[in-house]
């Protein structure tokens, strides 16, 4: 998985009453723009690492005007 | 604060492909209630002691099954430069008790909700020990001398 800085990250609830989590990629920390990726969350703008699992999508919005939405 | 200034505990990692017996025993023998799950050193999950009951036994999952059938996936992390704030932030919002701490890449530590509840109890005790002394001691300066007055 890879994304770049001003994608937005979905992190889906697992769990009954788990919402969905988005925020902004800030930062890769990976080789080649993969993971972990500094993610400024929406709901309250504090920053984490995450290591995405395969549940996880990656919108590409700073290639969306051209691309449409794109996952990873 | 940031969190390296906490006290961080060295990791205890387990492969994916390890069984949830070993990953019970690991726990025990390690004393901790989780494991970060790493392939490659790369971190892929976390398993918790409640994993093991609420996705394995419950489930009647066996314990020679795969490790990471019942780990938890999305791996939230902190830095050890990351303000404290951010994770007790991370703590909330993301309803988890323990945070990886990366360095380099690479699981350094495992910083846990009581690491930070103590640390910050430690701070608050020493912030209130003047206030602590005034409701002990209320006014115990300024007070005249009571029997001085009276003569």
């Amino acid at each position: 998985m890879q994304a770049h800085s001003g994608d937005q990250l979905v992190l889906h609830g697992t769990s009954a009453g788990q919402h969905d989590r988005k925020g902004e990629v800030l930062e890769s920390r990976g080789p080649d723009d993969s993971q972990p990726f500094l993610v400024r969350w929406d709901e309250d703008g504090h920053t984490t690492l995450i290591f995405p699992g395969t549940d996880c999508i990656v919108e590409h919005l700073a290639h969306s005007a051209t691309s449409g939405k794109a996952t990873s | 604060m940031n969190v390296a200034e906490l006290a961080v505990r060295p990791p205890v990692t387990i492969q994916p492909d390890e069984t949830i017996a070993t990953a019970a025993r690991l726990m025990a023998s390690a004393g901790v209630g989780a494991l970060v799950v790493t392939e490659k050193d790369r971190p892929v999950g976390i398993v918790t002691d409640r994993d093991l009951i609420v996705r394995a036994i419950a489930k009647s999952i066996p314990t020679d099954g795969r490790v990471d059938s019942v780990m938890s996936m999305n791996v939230i992390a902190v830095e050890g430069s990351s303000d404290v704030r951010d994770a007790m932030r991370a703590f909330s919002h993301h309803a988890v008790r323990r945070l990886p701490v990366i360095h380099e890449g690479r699981v350094h530590g495992m910083l846990t909700f009581d690491d930070v509840v103590v640390a910050l109890s430690q701070q608050f005790a020493e912030v209130t020990r003047g206030v602590t002394a005034q409701l002990m001691f209320p006014h115990g300066h300024d007070d005249p001398d009571l029997p001085a007055l009276i003569n």
